[in-house]
């Protein structure tokens, strides 16, 4: 079901009187089920592969707790690992693998033929697998004391309608407890609520979408469109990735928030970092945070000497690009941004120095370091977006090549005029935000709330594309 | 629980009120646009020709070229990309009612194999025309709804946006500039095209289109423009005869798709460019089809 549906709306009008009707035990019941029903709309066969991981980790969790046996809790994790990661290797990565390894075997000569499975990706298997093999981590380093003994309320954990099938990405050692407590109803966390939801819709119908008209075109043809056309549908692309990932992120942390739960925070206005670490500080924070935890400190982190961090960096980053995708493109993406956190590691300092020596004014400094990190982030969206390694270097090329330097004329230009524009109120909206006076002032003010609320309710009105189009990350 | 009821009830008015008010003052403002569409349906778009059709229409018959060539005429195009037969249908009523007849309607013919669910941008002139109105109602009842109860969503299309550019710019000719890509004409050429399907509601549309045109005494001359070689949907001829048998003996279809074979005359696989609208102009004012 999408957040951007009819069907959606009344399941929320349905869900939200029932759910703060009910207490205790009769509300996780209440809450799994809407879930399963939420999931299940989309495709009701595939509830079985979120039963299978549910049950799986419930046990696992409860058999690690019953051991001491530091033997038998390493094989009861790596049981874990195998079922989870194997599902989803299955079901996301096995044709690719496949291919992948039939076009290495023709390029030696080998004639192979593998078997190819042809699975639907089922929608959101990379995020609850990720948030489910979080809990069995956990319990095995210890950082959760005991396992959830309530299988309802942790196969609830798993399946919660508002994160499930594109994030945030939500540990059990924060949701568990809440959804153990039973939230009454709080107005102003509903009204916070709603308005996180509100705008989460401006970013998805009103930002991404209408990119999303100038973008499609340009990879669905790419031949017909110049340098200046391609370098704009490039920039339209990582201003609809961000609104479209941020804004679903927003309506369920919204969601949840309404509910009297904190997912916490997923997007902090990446586009303004002026580092690479402090890009993926602000992007996509639980997935980057769980990359962190689960794969690049037990790796070593940057515990071992310059060349064993930039190893550490570039693995975590090909197999978060991995995760996004099976395609090469994806790990491409992920290589890149490997590559950048490393040479950020190798040009900071003298850089630093270069400011200091050249007295260049801190403003300029960022500015300098805002737009070399957003240009190279727009160069990596290329892989990400294009279908093919050939697409994205042909646009790069094409890009490159600074031939026709004009802009398709027609409808193309008031999307692109439409585009910019919205991207300006919202990049507006964000730098405002990063101003805690004005922060401060604004919630503090009811009148104020009304009136922000009111116009991104017009601006959705008057700008926002209805055509029910999905989120991008529910394709991961 | 009162708090937060007046909160809701205050979103709830200041809302409703703002919408009203600035859709109130959006309409004012469209009113003066230079746009041919606003024009035509504030009565100021009188016409000896009348073009309607899809982006093949609005693409190929520039009207200051046309008027140019064609001296002591007045044209009005008001074709549009993605605008079905059954649009243009609505299209001509409206601007007979408003404008008086044209003497002469040519009317290409590509818009009929586009959905007539698609209203579109079109949806913005629902403020004007009734005729509108009732397509909206009868192929989107969900969007005719959430018009009626958000007066800004009349407004939320790309050619709201082009409208109000017409306030402060007048329109130029809509002719596309630059030749198509020779990369993309070779890679037109391993596909294999996408048949043309017309729809029946538009078929029907056509057969209205000239009952009307006879009872106001128009020339009516439906169009087939140039069409990219590589691009020319394998039923092109079948579906070619079904348009014929519809239209009938009441007109003759004047068939230029082959005309132009030279890509280098196309901006993209289905318009041509400056120079190519040039060869074409010149074929049908030989031909005399905008009248002699």
């Amino acid at each position: 079901m999408l957040f951007n549906s009819l069907a959606f709306v009344v399941f929320a009008l349905v869900f939200f009187p029932i759910y703060f009707g009910l207490r205790g035990r009769a509300r996780v019941v209440f809450c799994l089920a809407a879930s399963y029903f939420f999931y299940g709309w989309w495709d009701w066969r595939f509830l079985g592969l979120l039963l299978f991981s549910t049950v799986l980790d419930y046990s696992i969790g409860l058999a690690m707790a019953a051991t001491r046996v530091e033997s038998r809790r390493r094989r009861l994790l790596f049981l874990s690992l195998a079922g989870n990661l194997g599902v989803l290797g299955v079901f996301k990565y096995f044709d690719f693998f496949m291919s992948s390894f039939e076009r290495t075997a023709e390029a030696i000569g080998l004639g192979f033929s593998p078997p190819l499975v042809h699975l639907i990706l089922p929608v959101g298997i990379s995020f609850y697998t990720f948030q489910t093999l979080s809990y069995t981590i956990d319990l095995y380093r210890r950082k959760i004391e005991t396992p959830e003994r309530d299988v309802l309320l942790f196969a609830a954990y798993v399946s919660l309608f508002p994160q499930l099938v594109a994030g945030p990405i939500v540990r059990a050692d924060s949701l568990l407890p809440q959804l153990r407590t039973d939230h009454g109803i709080d107005w102003p966390r509903i009204g916070r609520g709603l308005e996180l939801v509100l705008w989460g819709f401006f970013l998805k119908l009103c930002l991404a979408d209408t990119a999303a008209t100038v973008v499609n075109p340009r990879f669905a043809e790419l031949e017909a469109f110049g340098s200046l056309a391609h370098l704009v549908g490039v920039v339209c692309f990582s201003f609809q990735i961000y609104s479209d990932f941020a804004g679903y992120s927003l309506i369920a942390i919204g969601l949840g928030r309404i509910m009297g739960l904190d997912f916490g925070v997923n997007f902090d206005r990446p586009y303004f970092s002026r580092s690479f670490s402090e890009f993926w500080g602000r992007w996509h924070i639980s997935l980057s945070s769980w990359l962190r935890d689960y794969l690049y400190i037990p790796l070593g982190g940057n515990r071992g000497g310059s060349l064993l961090t930039v190893r550490n960096l570039f693995s975590t980053m090909l197999l978060g690009g991995l995760w996004h995708g099976a395609g090469w493109t994806f790990i491409i993406w992920g290589g890149l941004h490997g590559f950048y956190l490393a040479l950020q590691r190798a040009l900071s300092a003298p850089y630093a120095a270069a400011v200091r020596v050249l007295r260049v004014p801190p403003a300029v400094s960022s500015g300098i370091l805002i737009l070399t990190v957003f240009a190279a982030t727009n160069l990596a969206w290329v892989f990400f977006r294009a279908e093919s390694i050939g697409e994205a270097v042909r646009i790069l090329h094409i890009i490159a090549g600074f031939d026709r330097m004009t802009l398709p004329p027609g409808q193309q230009i008031i999307g692109i005029a439409k585009t910019f524009m919205i991207a300006t109120v919202v990049v507006a909206v964000d730098a405002a935000g990063t101003r805690k006076s004005i922060r401060d002032r604004y919630f503090a003010s009811t009148p104020l709330r009304i009136a922000g609320c009111v116009s991104i309710a017009l601006g959705i009105a008057l700008f926002g594309t209805f055509e029910g189009a999905s989120f991008l990350y529910f394709q991961f | 629980m009162r708090q937060a009821l007046k909160i809701g009830l205050l979103f709830l008015v200041a809302l409703f009120a703002s919408d009203r008010l600035i859709a109130f003052g959006l309409k004012h403002a469209v009113d003066h646009s230079q746009d041919r569409f606003v024009r035509m349906y504030t009565g100021r778009a009188r016409a000896d020709i009348l073009i309607l059709g899809n982006s093949r229409a609005d693409r190929h018959f520039p009207p200051r070229r046309l008027e140019a060539l064609l001296p002591g005429k007045r044209v009005v195009n008001l074709g549009l990309g993605g605008i079905s037969t059954t649009l243009s249908e609505a299209l001509l009523l409206d601007f007979i009612e408003r404008n008086g007849p044209p003497k002469t309607l040519v009317l290409a013919l590509g818009g009929l194999n586009v959905d007539p669910a698609s209203v579109g941008d079109m949806r913005l002139f629902g403020v004007y025309s009734n005729r509108i109105r009732a397509v909206t109602r009868h192929h989107d009842p969900k969007l005719y709804v959430a018009g009626t109860l958000f007066r800004l969503f009349r407004f939320n299309n790309e050619m709201f946006l082009r409208v109000l550019l017409g306030i402060v710019k007048e329109e130029k000719d809509r002719t596309l500039k630059a030749p198509i890509p020779s990369r993309l004409v070779e890679r037109l050429r391993r596909r294999t095209p996408d048949p043309v399907h017309a729809f029946p509601e538009n078929l029907e549309s056509l057969r209205h289109i000239i009952d009307c045109c006879d009872r106001n005494g128009i020339v009516f001359v439906p169009v087939i423009t140039p069409v990219l070689e590589v691009n020319t949907p394998p039923n092109f001829g079948e579906w070619r005869r079904e348009v014929g048998r519809t239209i009938g003996g009441r007109a003759a279809i004047r068939d230029y798709s082959t005309l132009v074979s030279d890509p280098a005359l196309f901006h993209d696989a289905s318009h041509l460019n400056a120079d190519g609208v040039d060869v074409l102009l010149a074929r049908m004012i030989r031909d005399g089809t905008f009248g002699r």
